[in-house]
């Protein structure tokens, strides 16, 4: 039988994958909101496209590649190909609708998230498509009764790796300085010398193929992909955004990481149907007594 | 005569249907510190923002160095030396001291020589040495005004275009900044001033533009300008 302590150490490690997950997506959420204020529902689409993308090519890589080499380096394309219609959606709708009222570019988005849904719907007539990573799911190490496998350490591993580089380059590299400057006050930005459509660009990227590697790491975690997987990790990494308070980046991992492991210990606990009250109803409490959310910041004026 | 390193000529802006610049004229010499002068809503600000590329105008040019940079967009005029120090100063408030200065020199792809000006600045500023690490927004307003001033620096201007830097500072203060600026204007800069503290800009100025509703009504030396009755009635509160 399981013992207590390790049904909870179980369900931290599910609970740390899961927020993993969430804290990649609410990323890129947390990162557009910053710079630009647009709440981009799209961005759940381009994690399921991510994630088809990565199947595609790991597929395609067949005989030549697989295990962890072939998932990497199809990540890698999904990144990339992600990173490419995130910027494409930005430069075609959003772009030209940066002066326009925040509710136009809102719908805006929405729409663009229908596009993409419906897109993908079509091309895979609706259905799930597998991936077969060909790793060994009982391979890992065990603790007392449970058993933590390689699968999961390696996840858990990349997203830590992708997390950190991000933080590096926000925090480090002048481009990084540059979204920071933008989000704080673009017009004295644009007096930096800081091209603000090209940074906006950028965000859209590093966003886009942040989400692309939460989608590959759902293939292998998962296991299946389907045109709605998008839709409600989105509304879960908004959550997890919102309730590290939105604009903010370690706020965002933070957010994520959170969700899953309340999600993680609730579906243990309390029953998995009852995770997602768990989720939202830890939103409503943030939003009534933090609602610039747990690392958000409040606006103080000095003159 | 030094050389025209700004030339401004009938310069038309409009917010939505106001004309906020109704065709004004002026020019900026190398090495001179020239002000703006007139009350609130005359068009100051306006004039800065459209010469630095933050608005565009309806009709007329902004030749500077010679060449026409109306049409540019903001990011393309900075990297041609010409660096506007908005007004209220406008820190970075969540970013370090140290990360606004190296904001300012954003175009530069030099790493040593970022860090060489970061030094320069230091040994100008010693305070913003000490506070490198502080969030801008714990600063005081006259060491607000120093970063600012010392971010626009880091561009190595060759023209500085100052909005109010006696803004909302203590009046103790105000003469550090006037110090500042003085110095600056020794070692070459050339500066375009606007301000509504009339006998600060006057007590700097080589010569001196006063505006009125979006048009320019009167000019001159600055050491002219301060004598003239009608600035003193107007601005001086003589």
């Amino acid at each position: 039988m399981f013992s207590i302590w390790e049904l909870i150490l179980q369900q931290l490690v599910n609970g740390l994958i899961l927020g993993s997950f969430y804290a990649l997506v609410a990323l890129g959420y947390s990162m557009v909101y910053g710079i630009i204020k647009l709440l981009n529902f799209a961005h759940g689409d381009i994690y399921m496209t991510g994630a088809f993308v990565c199947l595609s090519v790991f597929a395609a890589l067949g005989n030549i590649v697989s295990g962890w080499t072939g998932i990497i380096l199809s990540i890698l394309v999904a990144m990339l190909i992600s990173g490419i219609l995130g910027y494409i959606v930005q430069r075609v709708a959003y772009r030209p609708l940066l002066g326009a009222p925040r509710l136009s570019l809102l719908i805006t988005a929405i729409g663009v998230s229908l596009v993409i849904y419906n897109t993908v719907m079509v091309m895979t007539n609706s259905q799930p498509m597998f991936f077969t990573s060909g790793l060994d799911n009982a391979a890992g190490i065990r603790i007392g009764s449970i058993l933590i496998t390689y699968i999961q350490l390696v996840l858990l591993a990349m997203s830590g790796v992708f997390m950190l580089a991000l933080n590096f380059f926000i925090g480090r590299t002048m481009a990084g300085k540059a979204m920071r400057a933008i989000a704080l006050d673009q017009d004295t930005s644009r007096l930096m010398g800081i091209n603000v459509n090209r940074v906006i660009g950028m965000t859209f990227v590093l966003g886009s193929s942040l989400a692309a590697v939460a989608g590959g790491m759902a293939c292998v975690y998962y296991g299946n992909v389907q045109y709605n997987m998008g839709y409600t990790i989105g509304i879960k990494a908004f959550t997890s955004a919102v309730i590290g308070g939105i604009g903010s980046i370690p706020g965002a991992m933070l957010g994520g990481i959170l969700l899953g492991l309340l999600e993680a210990m609730g579906t243990q606990f309390l029953g998995s149907q009852w995770k997602d009250v768990f989720a939202f109803g830890l939103l409503i409490l943030i939003l009534i007594f933090r609602p610039n959310g747990l690392l958000g910041k409040t606006e103080i004026e000095r003159m | 005569m030094s050389d025209i390193l700004l030339q401004v000529e009938n310069l038309e802006t409009y917010y939505g249907k106001i004309a906020a610049l109704k065709g004004i004229s002026f020019e900026v010499r190398e090495g001179q510190i020239v002000t703006l002068l007139g009350s609130n809503g005359a068009g100051k600000s306006t004039a800065l923002k459209t010469i630095s590329g933050l608005i565009s105008p309806a009709a007329g040019r902004v030749i500077f160095c010679g060449e026409d940079i109306t049409k540019l967009p903001a990011h393309e005029i900075v990297k041609r030396g010409l660096v506007h120090l908005p007004e209220g100063r406008h820190i970075f408030k969540d970013l370090t001291v140290l990360e606004n200065l190296e904001l300012g020199s954003y175009t530069l792809n030099d790493n040593n020589e970022r860090k060489r000006r970061i030094s320069w600045v230091f040994d100008r500023f010693p305070i913003l040495e000490s506070r490198m690490k502080q969030l801008g927004g714990t600063l005081s307003g006259g060491e607000q005004q120093m970063l600012a001033i010392g971010r626009g620096l880091m561009a190595a201007p060759k023209l500085l275009l100052m909005d109010e830097p006696s803004m909302g500072i203590a009046p103790l203060i105000v003469k550090d900044i006037t110090e500042i600026i003085r110095r600056l204007h020794e070692d070459g800069t050339t500066i375009l001033l606007v301000e509504q503290n009339a006998k600060m800009a006057l007590g700097l100025a080589d010569y001196g533009y006063v505006m009125d509703t979006g048009t320019i009504v009167l000019e001159g030396e600055g050491s002219t300008l301060i004598n003239d009755e009608k600035v003193i009635k107007a601005y001086l509160g003589g």
